[in-house]
């Protein structure tokens, strides 16, 4: 099903030009990795059946943000669970609203996350690598790097230090 | 639980950063939640923290939870027969049919009284692929992994062995064995198999799973990861950087051993691998190396055919070459050179996937490069990306090469067609002498293997071989310019050189080890190329400590 006032290869290019934004939206209203993946997956399919209703020139990332958070409460209904923090459907409201204006310039600071990551030192960039492409608990991911989970936080909070930092100089 | 000493935002950050930790508390917990109903503050703070998190798992995906083992397709070659075509189903009809009939009026006259005895299994199935036609028949090629069409690893897309992969920007590709490997930026990486690729250029990351092993070739050497999490880069042309952050590799080397050979000889010494059935009467002669050598009569058809080494898919079994490959005989030809006679050395037929050594008369179908028309022998394999093509060296006695007459002598001569995907080059080397190549694209890998039979001498009166040949041998490298020279020099004084392999020949040679977090410079030896990286003593590891 084609949207009608939209040509598919631009309604492709503004889906996926979105999809980190998407992601980053999903993840600060439910810290699950696992779970935001398949309600970033509704999401698509719905924008892609819903693109009449949008208004050309209009915001589409504040629009698809709308549509992200009510797949989002649609999951949670569906999954008969909720937040992962626990937070309340009011609170949800309240930070949904609050994370749609913080995210005008993710896309800067994504690019410039991109070129900081290129400068990281070997070594923090697999301690990274090997963080997130496990998604293992600390405790099992220090078992297979040889460092205590205690040397391991450390190290993970030292390189997210320096790459806040470098994103900042980046911007600046 | 609360740390009386922080302050608001040090606990919040704090917290935060377990979040992103993936170890929060139940306590923890509850009490972010509590710190985030209260403060506005305490929500934006939590809102850049989360994006930021977010920012880098999307550079960092959960790889080790989309890359779940995935069973090797087991498509059979008679499965990708095009059924589904009736235009194709209707042509291949009419050729099985004008070719049967033209078969049994040319080839079979004779063929009962001449007692060709009990051919073995492999036979029937490749008369099948055979009475086609050689180009008509598809072999699926064997799926070894797969990479991923969008930054979500949702949509998977089968890679083939032997495959190319380069991208502009880093790809990531899931072994069927469950292998994480990420090629950077502008690398040059070539599938091998489930467990094993080629690096040309640039740096691979390689994350094996548990239990999982994946092993990354540069020229002579490999590195071998065990549930090891490892990269390799090519630093010059001769040497690779190893770094290893988790687990422990094993750095080999290459040892110049062939993969498969046989001697002919009358009595099969241990060192021929894969048993010879002889078809066509009795076809053992005095050897001209050692004590037996393959006799073919070409109006008797003679021919050898090799049992055993075969798979269902192309990019398995042990004829799969991939980033090089070596044929080496010692013919002695009486070829009469007639426009259709052919006379093959060596030959698997695998539809387009073949690999092929034999004496012809160029049709430039198939040549790369192109030469004039005429008497020449043909050296054909298939490259990923560049489709089938043959070496055809003119028997022209130029630049080099020998005539026709010179080649069809009555003396044994020494053939040698290598290809080097780490060179491109494929070439034909003659009596000790390289004397014809052409020069390929860096990085193209072979894809060989698959369910048809290896036969030694053609099978059909029109390729069927007339002459002798012996010392037969696969390597899966190109043999290197001294090595082809050592070798003819011990056929002038009559010495084999295959007896100087055991029975099971190593092809890769430990010679150390790399630990977590430990990193290294391995040296490729610029001249052989083979087995001539230094060895380490008992006290010092062959690598030398890296930047």
């Amino acid at each position: 099903m084609f949207p009608k006032t939209f040509d598919p290869h631009e309604t492709i290019r503004l889906i996926s030009s979105h999809q980190p934004a998407l992601l980053a939206y999903i993840l600060i209203l439910h810290p699950n990795h696992n779970d935001a993946q398949d309600i970033l997956q509704e999401t698509n399919v719905v924008l892609w059946q819903k693109m009449d209703d949008f208004q050309p020139g209009s915001n589409f990332k504040a629009w698809s943000f709308r549509v992200a958070y009510l797949q989002t409460l649609a999951f949670f209904g569906r999954k008969k669970r909720g937040n992962m923090l626990g937070l309340s459907p009011e609170l949800l409201a309240t930070i949904a609203n609050q994370t749609t204006p913080m995210m005008d310039d993710f896309e800067e600071r994504h690019r410039a996350l991109r070129k900081c990551l290129d400068k990281l030192p070997e070594d923090d960039r697999m301690i990274l690598l090997s963080h997130y492409q496990s998604d293992k608990p600390l405790a099992e991911l220090s078992e297979q790097v040889g460092r205590s989970v205690g040397a391991l936080k450390q190290v993970l909070s030292r390189i997210r230090r320096a790459l806040r930092r470098c994103v900042e100089l980046q911007l600046t | 639980m609360k740390n009386e000493s922080e302050s608001p935002n040090e606990e919040l950050e704090s917290l935060l950063e377990s979040l992103a930790n993936r170890d929060l508390t139940e306590v923890n917990r509850c009490r972010l939640q509590t710190l985030l109903e209260e403060s506005d503050s305490a929500r934006s703070l939590y809102i850049r923290s989360a994006s930021f998190d977010a920012m880098l798992a999307y550079e960092f995906p959960a790889l080790l939870n989309t890359c779940d083992r995935v069973p090797v397709e087991k498509a059979h070659w008679s499965n990708l027969l095009p059924l589904g075509s009736l235009v194709l189903g209707v042509s291949i009809f009419l050729i099985l049919a004008g070719f049967g009939a033209w078969f049994w009026t040319n080839y079979n006259d004779g063929a009962d009284k001449r007692n060709i005895a009990g051919q073995p299994r492999e036979a029937s199935s490749a008369r099948q692929i055979s009475s086609l036609d050689y180009d008509l028949v598809a072999i699926p090629i064997r799926t070894v992994g797969y990479t991923f069409t969008n930054d979500q690893l949702k949509d998977k897309v089968g890679v083939e062995a032997g495959t190319r992969l380069q991208l502009a920007k880093p790809l990531r590709f899931c072994t069927v064995s469950g292998s994480i490997l990420s090629p950077g930026h502008e690398a040059v990486f070539a599938t091998e198999s489930d467990d094993s690729g080629v690096l040309f250029s640039g740096r691979v990351d390689v994350t094996s799973r548990e239990d999982a092993r994946y092993s990354v070739t540069y020229r002579n050497l490999r590195v071998v990861g065990l549930s090891a999490q490892y990269w390799v880069e090519i630093v010059t042309g001769e040497s690779i950087r190893v770094h290893v952050f988790s687990g422990q590799v094993s750095i080999q080397t290459k040892s110049e051993a062939p993969k498969v050979f046989w001697t002919f000889d009358a009595k099969p010494s241990a060192a021929d691998l894969l048993p010879l059935h002889l078809v066509g009467a009795s076809t053992q002669t005095r050897g001209i190396l050692g004590d037996g050598a393959l006799e073919c009569r070409e109006e008797l058809r003679t021919y050898a055919i090799v049992e055993g080494g075969l798979s269902d898919v192309v990019g398995a079994g042990q004829f799969s070459f991939s980033s090089g490959l070596t044929i080496e005989a010692v013919v002695q030809s009486s070829w009469d050179a007639k426009l259709k006679n052919q006379d093959t050395i060596f030959r698997k037929e695998d539809g387009p996937n073949r690999l092929l050594l034999g004496l012809q008369n160029n049709k430039q179908e198939w040549s790369i490069p192109r030469v004039p028309l005429g008497p020449c022998l043909s050296f054909g394999i298939f490259l990923d990306g560049l489709g089938y093509s043959e070496l055809d060296m003119p028997l022209d006695g130029r630049e080099g090469r020998p005539s026709l007459l010179e080649f069809v002598d009555g003396r044994p001569h020494h053939v040698v067609a290598t290809y080097d995907s780490f060179s491109g080059k494929k070439s034909i080397a003659i009596d000790g002498q390289r004397c014809f190549q052409h020069v390929f694209p860096v990085g193209y890998c072979i894809q060989s293997g698959g369910p048809c039979p290896v036969k030694i001498g053609g099978w059909l009166r029109r390729e069927a071989f007339s002459g002798v040949i012996d010392e037969v041998a696969l390597y899966d490298h190109a043999m290197s310019e001294p090595e082809i020279a050592r070798h003819f020099e011990m056929l002038k004084t009559n010495r084999a050189w295959l007896s100087e392999y055991k029975n099971s020949p190593d092809q890769w040679v430990d010679i150390g080890v790399l630990k977590s977090s430990e990193r290294g410079v391995v040296h490729v030896d610029p001249k052989i190329g083979l087995r001539k990286v230094k060895r380490p003593n008992t006290n010092s590891s062959p690598l030398d400590n890296g930047a």
